[in-house]
């Protein structure tokens, strides 16, 4: 259990203060926040590579806020990855061991069929594809069972297309090995795919934490829904997959989407609100899911419009032009059809 | 296809400034060569117009026109070709010269023997200290920002600008028999006048600061993050920087080193002023030239540039064959 009690600290620029922060050590805890709200610097600090100037930073009971880093048995893995140059990929991983003075080969190459990177063992690291690097550094990050696991962006420097199956592959590690994780990240991806618990940071502070569903459903402050505005988030049950389309159930709704899952799973669904398209009519196109609401609420926000469209329990966020609203005598109260594809319809997690 | 024009513009020059047994037949071969890589019997315009060098020298130089004009097209390149040739030779014609000079004699001296050992010794010692030195001073001038940092900077690149002879009074003062550290010293029997270990403190004074910028430079390169990585993974700082700092700037401090050792073996201006014995290598030749004049000095000038060539060049090579491993 990491526990964090009014925490106070400035590194050039950067100011954190942290009220309160618990993570379990079955937790896979998320923290959200746009780039320089000092996500990165409050990793550190757990690290323990800069000194608080006020709080605590608890580890299993044990304030651990002035111990050197070396010992405090947390591993930190960087965005990029900071595999070790001179070293090939089986030295990189059991470096720790090493330093311990304990056995190494068994436990390298445990871990790197378990990774899938036997084969790597004796490349050097600028040899290594992105995803391959990640593998490297979480494999050396974990040989030494710590206690606790911090990962700083670390699907960001991997190709957009690649970041899925590599959630997935962490995902599956972390619960193999059972490591308490912190992981900081401004992609939302992250924390519905990977999260157990999130937080919400913004300049230096945390400004909401508790479930992925419940930050998601609540939020508690302006920033964090402006900032976890960008998708809705439906949770549902699937129905069945035929012909590649997968059948959802949410709210007495029916979503398709061209993501496989298989009968009576639990899915979180995302859809971009800019992918909702809005008619007063029956849409002609090809969108597969077609929705009969209600404008609940409308927003303008700079060139934008915000639509809170209803329907029965389901609630969607639709993102529109004000040329569009006044073309289609769009107003609050109002009756429309919203319909978006199935390809724009993701899976991002089973629950 | 390999460009040839400027390395043996390069050649066709120097050799024009030994005379027309060495320039002819080196028109002759750049003409075949040229004719055979280009295939354009062109080409022999260069032999043809160095020909009448036998009659009036001044007229071959036609020869290392023609062969700029034939080989390269483009005029701001013929230009740049041959002002930036003109300053090669200027370094070339005299070293070929001078070795011209080489005799055995000069390896059955043993005075200059013994010259060259105090040389290399004392070099290789003051860079050994310097390395010392260059490694905690490199790190906190790369790690740390703090309060006049541009100062500190400045103060370790003053003996590279201060000329030598003061410096070597520098040291003189201090670690002379009666200086404030020489004076203690030699009662503890560490005597720096006129001895060893004054020919070492002036080859450190003015020499270190190359090894130090390079370290500095090293590690300011290596991203500090792979210190925290190493550290979240167990590492303590000492561990981290002989694991992780040192391995990575090899090659920093191997050509500081190089640089180090260089400056340190060709000082002559710094040492004599503490140490005129005994005597360095320098030192030596500037003993027989004053004392012998300059016939005398020259075949120990002459071994003592080829050696100093043998180990620059050996030293590149085998770091270019360790840079491309």
């Amino acid at each position: 259990m990491l526990e964090i009690k009014g925490l106070h600290v400035s590194v050039g620029e950067f100011k954190i203060s942290v009220s309160s922060l618990r993570v379990g050590d079955n937790d896979y805890f998320i923290i959200l926040g746009p780039t320089g709200a000092g996500k990165t610097v409050l990793l550190e600090t757990i690290a323990g590579f800069h000194v608080p100037q006020r709080g605590s930073i608890m580890l299993d009971g044990e304030d651990i806020s002035l111990k050197p880093p070396h010992k405090r048995d947390i591993s930190m893995v960087y965005q990029d990855y900071m595999l070790f140059p001179h070293m090939t990929v089986e030295r990189n991983i059991a470096y720790p061991l090493k330093i311990k003075g304990r056995p190494w080969k068994n436990e390298v190459r445990r871990l790197a069929k378990l990774l899938r990177i036997e084969h790597l063992l004796h490349r050097y690291p600028s040899t290594l594809s992105g995803g391959e690097k990640q593998r490297v550094a979480l494999a050396r990050a974990v040989i030494t069972h710590p206690k606790f696991l911090l990962l700083d962006e670390p699907f960001s420097a991997l190709d957009p297309e690649m970041r899925n199956a590599a959630r997935i592959l962490v995902k599956e590690f972390i619960e193999d090995i059972k490591v308490g994780t912190l992981h900081v990240t401004h992609d939302f991806a992250d924390a519905w795919v990977l999260g157990t618990k999130i937080a919400v940071m913004h300049e230096g502070q945390i400004l909401q934490q508790g479930s992925v569903e419940e930050v998601f459903s609540n939020p508690k402050t302006d920033f964090i829904a402006r900032f976890l505005g960008s998708a809705n988030i439906i949770e549902g049950i699937v129905r069945n997959t035929k012909n590649g389309l997968t059948e959802i159930e949410s709210n007495s709704s029916i979503i398709y989407s061209v993501d496989l899952a298989s009968p009576r799973e639990k899915v979180l669904v995302s859809i971009r609100p800019e992918d909702i398209v809005i008619s007063t009519s029956p849409p002609s196109g090809s969108q597969r899911n077609v929705i009969l609401g209600k404008i609940e609420n409308m927003r303008k926000e700079g060139h934008i419009v915000w639509l809170l469209i209803k329907s029965g329990e389901l609630s969607l966020k639709v993102m529109l032009t004000p040329n569009a609203v006044e073309s289609l005598h769009l107003e609050e109260g109002k009756k429309v059809y919203a319909s978006f594809k199935a390809t724009a319809t993701k899976i991002v997690r089973r629950i | 296809m390999k460009d040839y024009t400027f390395p043996f513009l390069i050649l066709l020059l120097t050799s024009y400034f030994f005379g027309i047994w060495v320039f002819l037949p080196l028109a002759a071969i750049v003409s075949l060569l040229f004719y055979f890589e280009k295939k354009s019997i062109s080409f022999f315009l260069i032999f043809l117009l160095a020909l009448p060098s036998i009659l009036f020298m001044p007229a071959g130089f036609l020869g290392i026109l023609a062969l700029i004009f034939l080989a390269e097209k483009d005029n701001f390149y013929r230009v740049a070709y041959f002002l930036g040739s003109l300053f090669l030779v200027f370094i070339l014609f005299p070293i070929i010269n001078l070795l011209l000079y080489t005799t055995p004699k000069a390896f059955l001296d043993p005075a200059l023997l013994h010259a060259i050992g105090i040389s290399f010794l004392a070099a290789t010692v003051a860079t050994l200290i310097a390395l010392l030195f260059s490694l905690p001073l490199g790190y906190v001038l790369a790690r740390r920002n703090f309060w006049a940092k541009g100062l500190v900077e400045s103060v370790i690149d003053i003996p590279i600008v201060i000329p030598h002879t003061v410096a070597g009074i520098l040291m003189l003062l201090v670690f002379g028999s009666t200086g404030l550290w020489g004076k203690p010293l030699e009662e503890w029997g560490i005597r720096f006048y006129y001895a060893l270990p004054g020919i070492i403190v002036a080859m450190l004074f003015v020499s270190a600061p190359f090894l130090i910028n390079q370290v500095r430079e090293g590690i300011a390169k290596i991203d500090e993050r792979y210190e925290y990585t190493a550290m979240s993974l167990g590492a303590s700082r000492w561990r981290v920087f002989f694991e992780i700092i040192l391995p990575q700037i090899k090659g920093n401090i191997m050509s500081g080193a190089v640089n180090t050792w260089a400056r340190a073996v060709s000082e002559f201006g710094a040492v004599i002023m503490i140490a005129f014995y005994p005597m360095i290598a320098p030192t030596y030749i500037y003993y027989l030239y004053t004392n012998y004049g300059l016939h005398a000095a020259l075949p120990a000038t002459a071994f003592l540039l080829l050696l100093t060539l043998a180990i620059f060049l050996g030293i590149r090579f085998a770091g270019r064959r360790m840079h491309n491993a």
